[in-house]
């Protein structure tokens, strides 16, 4: 049998690992608004095929840090979308087309993201445009071509604390 | 008494071992949904949709400057249904609003059309769910007056731009603008009551609590 002070000294102890264990818990991650996203379109887009409103799959190209620990690694899925398109037209207008990212989805945590919308016109010279309309005023110009791996600068939208880290 | 200093060492030591798993980390996983996943199993548990959960609507109809004027309503659907921890909870089709904050006509001259507009919120049975998001729109195609006089003469002054228009089918994408709870046992969905908070049997808090009452407001005239 136990005396009872050696109880208490044992309870103690207990109390005291507790203590330190509390204190040694992981902190949450707050991931702080205004965070850079480097951003990638994943597939080709076109003015031709793409639609206003179309939703597009964007991938990260860096990882996101806070404090060493990786937040959001490289090569997760956002979502972008088309927010401008403009079809190529007559007498040499080019296409145009507009995309922004949306979100970022990390497991049930979404990370809003805003920022620079990656914008592409069809490219055709000005001289070009001008002798092709003179000469034939059914002259088009190009669609817009935005190809896969296109980079767009995200930022978090909004401050998010993350739970703990937990292994994977 | 010994086996019970035991029992409370193995509860007390379990978030330490946690804890030093934990430290080995170096990825963030994002732990399971903790307000998502009901407290118990069934469709009797309230549903929390959490903020900034991504919605995708679609315009139901066409919106144009032509017809509009700021602060017209117009109305939305859900394109791709909100799931929470596995479960439907707004299904596609549900109605949504929004709700238009500027609109410029197309004038004279090619003047295109500009309009702005803002989503409201997702009508679910009596709940309305408020959300956060915009759009843009401005009239395109329709070249400038200079251009139309070029090739049609003084009658390219009478040129009109074209109108800004939210096409139907139109996908306008936005947010949950705030934390809702749901209860999605009535007919139809009401917002639940959000559960009291858990006292926990802290010693530091429980004599506040009780003297409580005692600091119960008393009516100005009689201070």
């Amino acid at each position: 049998m136990m005396s009872r002070p050696r109880i208490r000294h044992a309870v103690a102890l207990l109390l005291g690992v507790a203590a330190t264990g509390v204190a040694g818990a992981p902190q949450p991650l707050v991931l702080q608004s205004g965070t850079i996203v480097h951003l990638e379109t994943a597939a080709p887009l076109s003015s031709k095929t793409s639609v206003k409103g179309d939703l597009v799959v964007l991938r990260t190209t860096d990882d996101v840090r806070i404090a060493e620990q990786i937040v959001i690694p490289r090569g997760t899925a956002a979502t972008g979308q088309v927010t401008d398109v403009r079809a190529k037209g007559a007498m040499g207008m080019s296409g145009r087309l507009v995309v922004r990212p949306l979100f970022l989805k990390l497991g049930e945590l979404t990370v809003r993201l805003s920022g620079e919308q990656a914008q592409v016109k069809g490219s055709v010279t000005a001289g070009a445009v001008a002798g092709m309309a003179l000469l034939t005023p059914g002259f088009t110009g190009r669609s817009a071509a935005m190809p896969a791996g296109t980079q767009i600068l995200g930022y978090v939208e909004r401050t998010i604390s993350m739970d703990a880290p937990v292994a994977r | 008494m010994i086996f019970k200093c035991f029992a409370a060492a193995v509860v007390v030591l379990s978030p330490v071992a946690a804890s030093a798993q934990s430290e080995t980390a170096s990825v963030y996983m994002p732990a399971p949904p903790v307000v998502a996943a009901p407290a118990v199993p069934g469709a009797a548990s309230p549903v929390m949709i959490r903020r900034d959960t991504p919605v995708v609507l679609m315009a139901v109809s066409e919106v144009s400057t032509a017809d509009v004027t700021p602060g017209t309503k117009f109305r939305l659907r859900v394109q791709q249904p909100v799931v929470v921890g596995g479960r439907t909870i707004i299904p596609v089709g549900t109605p949504a609003f929004g709700v238009v904050m500027t609109a410029s006509d197309s004038g004279g001259l090619g003047k295109s059309g500009k309009m702005t507009a803002r989503l409201l919120n997702i009508q679910l049975g009596n709940v309305e769910i408020p959300l956060e998001g915009d759009t843009s729109a401005k009239g395109t195609g329709a070249g400038s007056a200079g251009v139309a006089i070029l090739f049609t003469g003084w009658a390219g002054l009478f040129h009109r731009g074209n109108n800004a228009k939210i096409k139907a089918g139109e996908l306008v994408s936005g947010f949950i603008a705030d934390d809702v709870l749901l209860d999605m046992t009535t007919t139809p969905i009401r917002r639940a009551v959000a559960p009291a908070p858990v006292v926990t049997p802290d010693a530091t808090q429980a004599p506040a609590a009780i003297s409580e009452p005692a600091a119960a407001p008393v009516p100005a005239g009689r201070r």
